[in-house]
């Protein structure tokens, strides 16, 4: 081996080592998981943070917090229950809505930024209803809806992409993740400061049901 | 330039790129933010794209800087008569390098609509590197070290 290559390599060698020891280093010196908490166990101030969308009855003892995803049809769906409920009880119950945009959906973290963005203009729930009314809105229809909606456009755009609507929504879905949530829409129900973790929008349903006669 | 110096700077860029694609690889890996001064970086990372065959496109790149670092490390101890090879295979990876970065900005751009600071980094580093695999396989001199030749 010629000097010149074993120079080369010794080099490489160098960095190779000292990128893996940095990695190392930060691997096992970052800060540890929260544990996973049971998700029977959830009291209201897990879930709830103050400034996401929420609607319904603001002092309401029954509290849903859903986590949601713009792009899957259950969660469609599960917003035409949630609406219903709220007729049913138009007074009784606080919705609050989180995102939990899933990876296999295309388009769910860019529909979360659209709503995020409306939020910050007070349209969170309208421009839900537009994005649910289609499912495969491109960035171009999103803007459509957003002038429709009245929207400040150019806010709106630079909003759509700020950190802090990234931020928002990244830590919807850590609170989500930390309380076991993994598909969508999964609700938490919560009587007071007790809460129940319920998967897919037929059983709330049945649970406020539930809830409401107690009530 | 010499043949000797052509090589170093592509060795240096391979480095340089082999730093960009890790750290990419790392955060990707590791579901971190990556620093950016805009969204633009989490964006792409968070995209569907930045995966292939479910594996992370930093990954890809990672190996593709680290194998034109070995090359270049390797090239100056092949015999003469491999030396021309030697030459196609760089010229091969560096034109590999350039058409999977340019197709890799085209997504930034026109599906992803963000761009990372990150990724335009690599891209500029593959540019380079095809740039150099071009004059070194022109370089009608074989790749030799004076004091050793």
């Amino acid at each position: 081996m010629k000097s010149e290559t074993r120079f080369l390599l010794i080099m490489l060698g160098f960095i190779l080592i000292l990128g893996a020891g940095l990695a190392a280093l930060n691997y096992y010196t970052r800060p540890p998981k929260p544990p996973e908490v049971n998700p029977t166990e959830v009291k209201l101030s897990d879930v709830l943070v103050p400034g996401r969308p929420e609607k319904g009855n603001p002092n309401a003892r029954v509290v849903i917090v859903e986590f949601s995803d713009l792009q899957c049809p259950s969660c469609r769906r599960g917003n035409e229950t949630v609406e219903q409920i709220l007729l049913r009880y138009p007074n009784k119950i606080r919705v609050v809505y989180r995102h939990y945009p899933l990876d296999i959906h295309e388009r769910a973290r860019l529909y979360a930024q659209a709503a995020e963005a409306a939020h910050r203009q007070g349209k969170f729930w309208e421009m839900q209803d537009l994005i649910f009314n289609e499912q495969d809105a491109n960035e171009k229809r999103l803007e459509e809806f957003a002038r429709s909606l009245g929207l400040n456009m150019e806010q709106f755009r630079k909003d759509m992409k700020s950190r802090e609507v990234m931020q928002a929504i990244v830590d919807d879905l850590t609170t989500g993740q930390r309380f076991g949530v993994n598909s969508t829409p999964t609700y938490f129900l919560f009587v007071g400061d007790k809460g129940q973790m319920i998967r897919g929008h037929t059983s709330l349903a049945v649970e406020v049901e539930k809830v409401m006669e107690g009530e | 330039m010499s043949s000797v110096h052509l090589n170093r700077v592509m060795f240096a860029l391979a480095v340089a790129g082999l730093i960009v694609a890790g750290l990419l690889w790392y955060w990707h890996a590791q579901n971190a933010e990556v620093p950016c001064t805009n969204a633009g970086c989490d964006q792409v990372a968070q995209h569907p794209t930045s995966r292939l065959f479910g594996i992370p496109v930093a990954a890809y790149g990672t190996f593709f800087y680290l194998s034109f670092a070995l090359l270049c490390a390797i090239r100056p101890s092949v015999p003469a008569e491999k030396q021309r090879l030697f030459a196609h295979l760089l010229l091969l990876w560096g034109t590999t390098g350039f058409v999977v970065s340019a197709y890799l900005t085209y997504l930034e751009l026109f599906v992803i609509h963000a761009i990372c600071q990150w990724c335009m980094a690599s891209a500029i580093i593959a540019t380079a590197l095809f740039v150099l695999s071009i004059l070194a396989w022109r370089q009608p001199q074989l790749l030799t070290i004076p004091s050793e030749a």
